[in-house]
């Protein structure tokens, strides 16, 4: 068999680096859009999630809203054999003659401070 | 013929003849330069004559656009409870055309959705209309997410999905009349909805991206999204628990006194702000479609009645007003009067008597009241009547107001000065009313209701509405001595029902005849009973209106002052005012014995 000619020797090194430059061109393009498919993925399941979250915030605001309406409690309170008040009498309480000071005791809010001191 | 001879192994190198081109190749030729010319001419055509439209048709292929319904804002009572508020929806639509089995999965939508199986299937079934086959029909509106999206895993064909929000009024019929509605699209149709509705709205958004034919996200395409600003919030001045237990009063009211209807009112008399409005029947507004749409009117607003002896609280103001007569002089009144040709009478039947003008007040003489009214004459009389805010609306921000009916003084009847002193005649809405007694209440200056308290914006900032329209119509001090007369009257007059225990309280009954529609006088037997006061007296809290139409005991005073004391008395209690002893009466108010 003859011997290879020598320029096809040469040629031997730069096709095989070509050949992996193309190969990890290649694969170097198909991750990244690999990866940017991955992160839309990503974004698109959280955005999903949180409009999920936000709807069941919303579901919950409205429960609390429709349990905590004056209707419903009332309804609730008559089941339970609750009634609204009838005639209500007020009292009035008259004021208690105030006693002359006393300049040699303090209040009770002062003897606390002996015991917690005075900035406590 | 000699051939050349071939070359062999070890042989010489010998040329290859040269032969002339072969009619074949000629023709490849040919060919290959019209197919080529063809695809030259298909792609000039492609890319340049069709350009432009190809390009639009990949594009529609491709790009997908969603509209983001904006979040319509929430209302809240003053104290931040939601009254109405929005939560994202779907409407789930049917492409019949595309709708492979409409008796299965007419079966399955309506057992998902709740609906009625046979109307489903009608609605899946292929049909054409002018012409065209149907490829759009709406199943249901308004579907919760969950419920959507439960429909949406059975992968049925041709049923799809819009985004939409959906509005819920979460204490059903609580202030149907003041939150009004809104419509399938989200539009307000009545009441506070309508009235806001540039506010509640916002503004819808969108969604671009790319999809292939088979509806699958080209994530590398990316998309552009313009986000929904969502719409503001309002903060009313209503209070939810006054509200509710006004519309307990008033619905016990109306059927205690079997009555075709009523309606409430109660209000901050210093500030104009309304803490709960109803009439009664009145409505779910989640149901409204199936309401009677005589019970969605707001008629504290919208509608005008006549207002009867309420009214002659315009008068005693007037005449204090105007210094005509010393308060202790007394008016020689019959129980029966003519005025120009017509016969007026007191609602009792009563000997001539000796009255004070609290006692005409206390009492709800008419006899008295035209007597007091003819002191200051019509003008002066009419001029009032217009200060305190009748023949036009009091401009409440709730759209269809009624301005009421108050004929121009120079167009009165020979009997005017008979019926209007006594409130027949004219006609008023409740809201007018109250405003007279807020006047009186805030010593002699009208404030102008509103509704709403401010606005929450996206950012979550308040802001308050403007102030409202005040104007002085009488001084302080008539106001003080009206407010004595009305007290006066609860304590020992036609009122009585509407004291309430610890505090003071002022305010008058009312009974009006009801006028037949398009004239031809008054109903025989059909009244509408009312009363109108605040408390505590010394220092006015809280108003309270109740108007009951067409109750069986026909005095305000036994219809309706009870419901002014419930009412009154659990918003002093919400308010956290304190109980105030009961002043003297005053000196003038004396009746004689």
């Amino acid at each position: 068999m003859a011997p290879a000619p020598r320029g096809r020797r040469r040629r031997i090194p730069f096709v095989i680096l070509s050949a992996l430059l193309v190969s990890v061109l290649v694969v170097g393009v198909v991750s990244v859009q690999a990866f940017v498919a991955q992160t839309s993925f990503k974004i698109q399941d959280l955005t999903d999630r949180t409009q999920a979250l936000r709807q069941s915030y919303g579901d919950l605001r409205l429960d609390v809203a429709r349990l905590s309406a004056p209707g419903r409690i009332a309804r609730e309170a008559h089941g339970l054999g609750m009634r609204l008040p009838g005639d209500v009498q007020s009292v009035q309480v008259s004021e208690p003659a105030a006693a002359p000071p006393d300049p040699g005791r303090r209040g009770d809010s002062f003897a606390l401070k002996g015991l917690i001191g005075e900035h406590p | 013929m000699n051939r050349p001879p071939r070359s062999g192994r070890g042989g010489g190198r010998t040329r290859p003849p040269v032969r002339p081109p072969a009619r074949r190749l000629v023709a490849l030729l040919a060919v290959m330069a019209f197919g080529f010319s063809g695809i030259l001419v298909r792609l000039v055509v492609l890319q340049v004559k069709d350009a432009s439209a190809l390009e639009q048709l990949a594009l529609r292929q491709r790009i997908q656009r969603i509209t983001i319904p904006a979040e319509r804002g929430t209302i809240f009572d003053r104290s931040g409870q939601e009254l109405a508020m929005s939560l994202p929806a779907k409407a789930v639509y049917a492409d019949p055309h595309v709708v492979t089995d409409p008796s299965a999965e007419a079966r399955a939508i309506a057992s998902t959705l709740g609906l009625d199986e046979t109307t489903v299937r009608a609605a899946l079934q292929e049909r054409v209309v002018n012409g065209r086959p149907v490829r759009f029909v709406y199943l249901d509106r308004g579907v919760d997410v969950g419920t959507a999206k439960r429909l949406a895993d059975q992968d049925l064909a041709g049923i799809g999905f819009l985004a939409e929000s959906r509005r819920y009024y979460p204490a059903a019929d609580l202030a149907p009349q003041v939150l009004g509605y809104v419509g399938l699209d989200g539009t307000g149709l009545s009441g506070l909805e309508l009235q806001y509705e540039r506010i509640l709205a916002g503004t819808s958004g969108s969604r671009v991206f790319q999809e292939d034919p088979s509806g699958t996200l080209i994530p590398q395409a990316g998309s552009v999204a313009i986000p929904p600003r969502p719409g503001d919030d309002l903060v009313l001045t209503i209070d939810r628990d006054i509200q509710y237990r006004a519309q307990v009063a008033l619905q016990n009211a109306v059927r205690t006194n079997h009555a075709k209807g009523g309606t409430v009112l109660v209000m901050d008399p210093k500030t104009g702000a309304v803490l709960a409005m109803a009439s009664y029947p009145w409505f779910d507004p989640n149901r409204f479609d199936r309401s009677n749409p005589a019970a969605q009117r707001n008629r504290a607003v919208t509608d005008a009645y006549e207002p009867g002896s309420v009214n002659k609280v315009i008068t005693a103001a007037a005449a204090i007003q105007e210094h005509l007569f010393n308060l202790n002089q007394r008016f020689t009144v019959p129980d029966q009067m003519m005025v120009s040709d017509h016969l007026f009478h007191d609602a009792e039947v009563h000997p001539t008597e000796k009255m004070t003008l609290g006692d005409i007040i206390a009492y709800s003489s008419n006899i008295g009241t035209i007597k007091v009214a003819a002191l200051l004459g019509q003008q002066r009389f009419a001029s009032y009547l217009y200060r305190f805010g009748f023949g036009r609306p009091t401009g409440i921000d709730f759209p269809g107001e009624s301005a009421g009916i108050l004929p121009p003084s120079d167009g009165w009847w020979g009997t005017s000065m008979g019926t209007i002193p006594i409130g027949q005649g004219i006609a008023v809405s409740p809201l007018q009313m109250s405003a007279v007694y807020a006047t009186i209440a805030n010593g002699g200056v009208w404030v102008q209701p509103h509704l709403v308290e401010g606005v929450v914006g996206a950012d979550g900032r308040f802001t308050p509405v403007a102030a409202p329209a005040t104007h002085r119509v009488v001084s302080s001090e008539t106001a003080r001595t009206v407010t004595d007369l009305l007290a006066y009257g609860v304590d020992v007059g036609t009122g009585k029902q509407a004291q309430i225990p610890g505090f003071w309280a002022a305010g008058k009954t009312g009974t009006a005849r009801k006028p037949i529609p398009g004239g031809g006088g008054y109903y025989a037997d059909r009244y509408v009973a009312s009363f109108i006061g605040f408390a505590p007296a010394a220092d006015p809290a809280v108003l309270v209106a109740v108007v009951i139409d067409e109750p069986r005991t026909v005095f305000g005073g036994i219809a309706a002052a009870p419901a002014f004391r419930d009412i009154a008395r659990f918003a002093l209690a919400r308010l956290r005012v304190p109980p105030a002893p009961r002043l003297p009466a005053p000196p003038h108010a004396i009746r004689p014995g």
